[in-house]
């Protein structure tokens, strides 16, 4: 293609668009000629600064740089000796065919950087249209000096075509600008009056830009201190494209050089996660210099000469601009990636960091950051898949968010802990707690409950694809959540008996086996009276082990009734006898020691508040066996008597009743024992009331929730405990919690009362008896010892102690007693009142209602 | 701890009903009528040794007395299949065999006469318990073996254990059909001193309302014996269930009577029974879902109580315990309480703090039952006084005509005088007054 016809063709390709000229008028035709004749040269202009053409080298050199790339790019020395026998062979087929061009293209397009590549290979198309059209050259020739003569006449330039009039215009530019510093206001002008020109030849330029992007300053091109940045030299001058470019392309020289320092520090002291984004990062920025190394070879080849016609081939300002404008946007997004984690907590931080930038709207970021996530949370990923396949923590660096704790004792609740800011973003609280779970159950199974064959054997292996996608990680470690879960909590039930162990604690602590209380009492009641000072801690073991074989409970699992413990709170401090028998009943206490794993799974202080529950109940319990035991002394004693007076009648029949001399005490007797009889049933009708209410209410109330909310099968420990610690809570709360201080103060007093009530009868009872004895020749109780006495002497004695002749100060003592009985009997009644008006407060709960059933018939309401 | 019970069970009727009861609590625990314990009956949580004592050989053995003054009742016993349960060493019949003849003279001087053997027996049962709790006496109070021997042992017991609780079963004769015996109101008062005065707690059960409630509610054409006795078996296991089933609360009888009694003297307990189910109609009739409040409600109605009297209107409680089995929400008692108390369906004594009290008892599992829940009421009520009454009233009619009184004079205690038919009047006449003073307001004062 000659000059001409390239002009005939464009001239063609013009009239496509614009139409014929028309040859109406003269005048109007030779302005249309001129115009299309300056469009002419104008699209000359274009085709010749873009029809780049190429130093020309030989097809060798060309195979020789593509295989050094071929064995940079890590494909292997194998494929560059195939480009080698490739190219024999086509040598072979027609020696004399140039093949550089298409050596070249070939070459070019397959350049890792898809744009560079683009433009290279529209550089290459040129080239190859160019040498074998034998013609291009010249046209080219021509064309570039029909170009430079159009650069004369104001029409866009190409602001980087290298000519050598613009020094001629540098002059001139200056001028203007001079004119355009004193019109500032008008800033079209200042625009225009803006250097268009360029201090530095285009190829100086970019040879210092090369330096530049490897860190290092040129001669145009320095580090601003200050501005953290490169920046052009003070003195030259550029026009404003030039400009701009330069400082882009300077810009990378500023990026690289910070993720330099930050992979070089990340080398010398980073963790295990920063080492693994940074060995990322080093692979970014070997790429990147790769990259500056192919332009500057590409630069280095360029001869000093140009000859005319003949553009900057590869490596031109654009260009370099254009190939670098990936690997800009790369370096920047790793300069965020580093400026977000730079002294940072490193870990689950640094994830979350880039994890953000996976969430950006811009697919190429999108997907580098993508990209950056999987290499940095390459060790990140492995520790939890160690984690939630072993439950073993490997994390020399603390950087997952799991971290182990210094509670060796707490195997469970306490162990394993997690550390809120180093969950990366984008795991979810369902997940994180998933994986704490996985992770901490497995290490509990291994650990405590002894189940390490499970772990090793038969726990869930996330399969090797899982682990590299984050989206099946994630169902895989759902997966192993539900059947680790399901494995721990049956090892916990089955293999440890959770479940029957608290079922347990409920009939023994809570007493739901009522024999075994009421065994238990017994025996203490006879240990304690014994000596109450100096009860030993193998009595109350003694005592545990009798009360245990005298009652259902021997039909317990042994598991159980071994971990049960009756001790003392604390040692007594030995006082008055009455003061520590009282002292002794309160100290002693059940407690129900569980022993591992259960105790790491069920809360020390759960247990401490069964004990403070059982030992509620036990004197709950107690005051209830203590007025039973007065009852039946009450009723057999007015029994006897009746007994007494029967058979007094039947001997006695012919002689008269020595009724008078003890009528008044005998009337005052009968009337006190009847108000004690009648207390005493108050009594135990407001312990019974209350005992079922805290038995069926509060102790099966929480029960039954708590059997509903752990029935589910997939129910987690810490769920399960939770459960627990609620059905405790429940109950503990209204025994002796926060739930109801009211009720606990007045029940306490209540109690109290009734216990000194019980104390009173008693000595009024023995008043009685020791009275009565003195009447009868005999020093024992006529009652103890009856059986071994033969019949006559008992109706004797009996017929003797019938007649309760009081002395004056036994009959005082009794009337002391009597007034005492009563003032407690009505003491209790006031209290109970006060009971009732604190209950009849309490919101919180279904207390309230026990007002109801004690006070039945209204009565005590009704005296308020 | 076992607190055992010994029961101890005298004449025709205390026989009868002892068996029935023996029966139903082999069923309950599983234990075969060899006394073996069944296969199936090995993991039970229940208390069998209250009631039974297991032999070397592991025999389950009734802790239980069987006396008569005939031989034919309890060798029906013993012919029977569960013939060989009892301790044949427990087994005493009179060795004349005659009987009392209805006589409760009769019955109560042989007691003199054969006081040693039985007491041996008693004694040697105490022993072999390790905290005797106390007897239960099953008997009929109009006979003469039941009655008059029954009366003697009371007594007896009363002085050789005087710290062990006494209670009765005590069946009542139906009043409307005194053709059987025509001594019946004779028996009964002379019985009734005895459980006024040496017994602690009294089980009432009247015959006159367990034939009502045999011919109304379940529906017998013929009521005759077997149908009573299943219901005071009946009775008599549900009363029990509390010490053979130990649960939170009432699981020694002490615990389980005290707050029913309130004064020693009123111990006459009623009861009353729901649901009723003939063994004739297990497969007609429909499984109904019922509810405690139901169950609770059912038990104040009358026509479930096992003792007829007519409440008047200052007729009250002193107490009320409910025992109720079954399958039910431990919570749902709470409610009912309140649901009744707002009803006001029951009247309490209005001088002083009394209430219903609850019991929930474990089911047998081996025993199936149609029903969902049943209730036992055990009741302190002071219309008893009235039945009372009815014996005092038929009792003054026969006196007025010194009527059957030889039969009597017979026997060493009325030889000289008839003064104890005089003190057992008074003594009723004591109980009907002290029951009529609980009614009123001014008890205390």
């Amino acid at each position: 293609m000659n000059a001409h016809s390239l002009d005939s063709a464009l001239y063609r390709y013009m009239e496509t668009f614009l139409g014929p000229v028309a040859d109406s008028n003269g005048m109007t035709q030779q302005s249309e000629l001129e115009r299309r004749d300056r469009l002419l040269r104008f699209f000359r202009n274009i085709v010749g600064s873009n029809i780049s053409s190429v130093y020309r080298r030989d097809a060798e050199s060309a195979v020789a740089e593509m295989q050094k790339r071929l064995a940079t790019s890590g494909r292997g020395t194998q494929s560059a000796i195939r480009v080698s026998q490739l190219f024999s062979m086509l040598k072979q087929r027609d020696a004399s065919y140039d093949w550089w061009p298409i050596l070249n293209l070939i070459s070019e397009s397959s350049s890792t950087n898809a744009a560079s590549a683009a433009y290279a290979s529209g550089t290459s198309t040129s080239s190859f249209f160019a040498t074998h059209v034998g013609e291009m050259e010249r046209d080219r020739e021509r064309a570039m000096q029909m170009a430079e003569s159009a650069m004369v006449v104001d029409e866009p330039q190409s602001a980087y075509s290298v000519s050598k009039q613009r020094y001629q215009q540098q002059q001139q530019q200056q001028k203007m600008q001079q004119l355009g510093a004193s019109d500032s206001s008008n800033n079209e002008t200042l625009y225009r009056l803006l250097p268009t020109y360029d201090a530095a030849d285009e190829t100086a330029l970019l040879r210092d830009l090369i330096y530049v992007m490897q860190g290092i300053d040129g001669t145009c091109v320095r580090w601003n201190q200050k501005a953290k940045m490169y920046g052009i030299c003070g003195d030259m001058q550029f026009s404003r494209p030039t400009r701009e470019m330069v400082l882009s392309i300077a810009e990378l020289g500023a990026l690289a050089r910070n993720v330099q320092e930050y992979v070089a520090w990340v080398e010398s002291s980073g963790r295990l996660f920063e080492q693994s984004f940074g060995s990322e990062l080093r692979q970014e920025l070997t790429a990147y210099f790769q990259l500056v190394a192919d332009i500057e070879a590409k630069l280095s080849n360029i001869p000093p000469e140009l000859r005319p016609g003949e553009t900057l081939a590869g490596a031109t300002l654009r260009r370099v601009l254009g190939w670098t404008s990936d690997v800009r946007a790369r370096l920047r997004l790793m300069n965020v990636a580093i400026e977000g984690v730079r002294d940072g907590l490193g870990g689950g931080v640094l994830l979350s960091t880039i994890s953000t930038l996976v969430e950006d709207g811009d697919p190429f970021t999108q997907e580098f950051a993508r990209r950056l996530l999987t290499t940095a949370s390459a060790p990140f990923t492995g520790i939890l898949v160690r984690w939630v396949t072993t439950g073993e923590l490997v994390d020399p660096y603390n950087e997952f968010f799991v971290r182990e704790s210094a509670e060796p004792d707490k195997v469970w609740s306490k162990r394993f802990r997690v550390v809120r800011d180093m969950i990366p973003v984008h795991y979810d609280r369902v997940l994180t707690r998933k994986i704490f779970q996985v992770g901490r159950s497995l290490a509990f199974l291994r650990g405590a409950c002894a189940d390490a064959e499970w772990v090793t054997a038969q726990a869930p292996q996330p399969a090797s694809e899982d682990t590299l996608d984050p989206r099946r990680l994630e169902a895989f470690v759902y997966r192993a959540a539900a059947s680790v879960n399901a494995r721990l909590m049956h090892v916990l039930r089955d293999n440890f008996g959770l479940m029957r162990h608290v079922a347990a604690i409920r009939r023994l602590l809570m007493f739901e086996q009522g024999d075994f209380a009421i065994s238990l009492l017994e025996v203490l009641d006879r240990h304690i009276a014994r000596s109450p000072r100096s009860i030993l801690a193998h009595d109350l073991s003694a005592a545990l082990d009798s009360a245990v074989r005298s009652s259902n409970a021997q039909f317990e699992d042994p598991d159980h009734l071994s971990a049960l413990v009756l001790a003392f709170l604390k040692p007594s401090n030995a006082q008055t006898a009455d003061d520590s028998l009282q002292e002794t009943w309160e100290n002693v206490s059940l407690r129900y020691v569980l022993s591992a794993p259960l105790t790491h799974v069920v809360d020390p202080e759960a247990l401490r508040q069964y004990s403070e529950i059982s030992r509620f109940l036990l004197k709950l319990k107690r005051i209830d066996y203590v007025l039973n035991a007065v009852w039946r002394q009450q009723m057999t004693d007015a029994r006897s008597l009746q007994r007494v007076a029967e058979l007094n009648r039947r001997k006695d029949s012919a002689s008269l009743e020595p009724k008078s001399t003890a009528g008044l005490s005998s009337d005052k007797v009968q009337r006190a024992m009847r108000e004690s009889a009648i207390a005493v049933s108050e009594m135990v009708q407001f312990f019974h009331q209350v005992q079922r209410y805290i038995s069926l209410n509060v102790i099966e109330g929480a029960w039954a929730r708590f059997v509903a909310a752990t029935q589910n099968e997939d129910i987690d420990v810490d769920s399960w405990n939770e459960a627990h610690e609620m059905y405790v809570k429940a109950i503990h709360g209204v025994v002796c919690g926060s739930t109801s201080v009211g009720f606990q103060r007045n029940l306490a007093a209540i109690i109290d009362t009734s216990f000194q009530f019980v104390a009173v009868v008693k000595e009024l009872n023995s008043e009685l008896t020791l009275a009565s004895r003195k009447n009868t020749p005999s020093v024992t109780s006529p009652v103890l010892s009856a059986k071994n006495l033969s019949m006559p002497d008992r109706l004797l004695m009996l017929r003797n102690s019938s007649k309760l002749q009081f002395s004056q100060s036994a009959e005082d003592m009794v009337a002391e007693h009597v007034s005492r009985v009563h003032a407690i009997a009505a003491r209790f009644r006031e209290q109970v009142r006060d009971l009732m008006r604190a209950l009849s407060h309490n919101t919180a709960s279904d207390l309230q209602f026990l007002v109801v059933s004690i006070d039945f018939n209204g009565l005590y309401a009704s005296k308020n | 701890m076992p607190r055992e019970i010994i029961t101890i069970q005298t004449g025709q009727c205390g026989n009868q009903i002892g068996a029935e009861f023996w029966k139903r609590l082999c069923l309950e625990h599983g234990i075969g009528s060899d006394g073996m314990l069944e296969d199936y009956a090995t993991g039970g949580n229940d208390r069998k040794d209250v009631f039974f004592y297991q032999a070397d050989d592991d025999h389950y053995i009734p802790r239980s007395i069987l006396i008569d003054l005939e031989p034919r009742v309890i060798n029906n016993i013993t012919d029977s299949v569960c013939g060989n349960l009892y301790n044949p060493e427990n087994i005493y019949i009179s060795k004349d065999g005659s009987g009392a003849g209805n006589n409760w003279a009769s019955g109560y001087s042989q007691g003199e006469r054969i006081c040693e053997d039985i007491l041996e027996m008693l004694d040697r049962e105490a022993d072999n318990s390790d905290s005797l709790e106390g007897f239960n006496l099953l008997h009929s109070i109009a006979g003469g073996t039941g009655s008059g021997l029954g009366s003697f042992l009371l007594e007896r017991l009363s002085d050789r254990y005087p710290k062990k609780l006494l209670q009765t079963y005590s069946v009542f004769p139906n009043n409307e059909d005194s053709s059987d015996v025509v001594v019946q109101p004779y028996n009964s008062l002379l019985t009734l001193k005895r459980l006024a005065k040496s017994v602690d707690c009294v089980i009432v059960l009247d015959n006159a309302a367990l034939t009502r409630i045999v011919a109304d509610r379940l529906h017998v054409q013929k009521p005759d014996i077997t149908h009573t006795n299943q219901l005071v078996s009946t009775v008599l296991s549900a009363s029990t269930t509390t010490l053979r089933y130990p649960s939170y609360m009432n699981n020694d009888l002490a615990g389980m009577i005290s707050p029913l009694i309130p004064v020693p003297k009123c111990h006459f307990i009623s009861t009353a029974y729901t649901p009723f189910t003939s063994a004739d109609a297990d497969t007609t009739k429909v499984v109904r879902k019922t509810t405690v409040l139901d169950v609770m409600r059912r038990l104040l109605q009358p026509k479930n109580k096992m003792v007829s009297t007519n409440p008047t209107k200052s007729s009250c409680y002193l107490s009320i315990l409910n025992i109720i089995q079954g399958d039910v929400e431990p919570t749902e008692v709470h409610k009912s309480l309140l649901r009744i108390r707002e009803r006001r369906i029951a009247q309490f004594i209005p001088w002083g703090p009394a209430s219903i009290q609850v019991a929930l008892t474990k089911k047998s599992p081996y025993v199936q039952s149609q029903h969902r829940v049943s209730g036992l009421m055990m009741a302190n009520h002071t219309s008893i006084a009235g039945l009372f009454g009815r014996t005092l009233v038929q009792y003054d009619r026969l006196r007025k005509r010194n009527a059957f009184l030889d039969l009597y004079r017979r026997e060493a205690m009325f030889a000289d005088s008839l003064d104890e038919f005089d003190d057992a009047r008074e003594t009723v006449f004591d109980l009907i007054n002290e029951y009529r003073a609980c009614e009123s307001e001014n008890y205390l004062g």
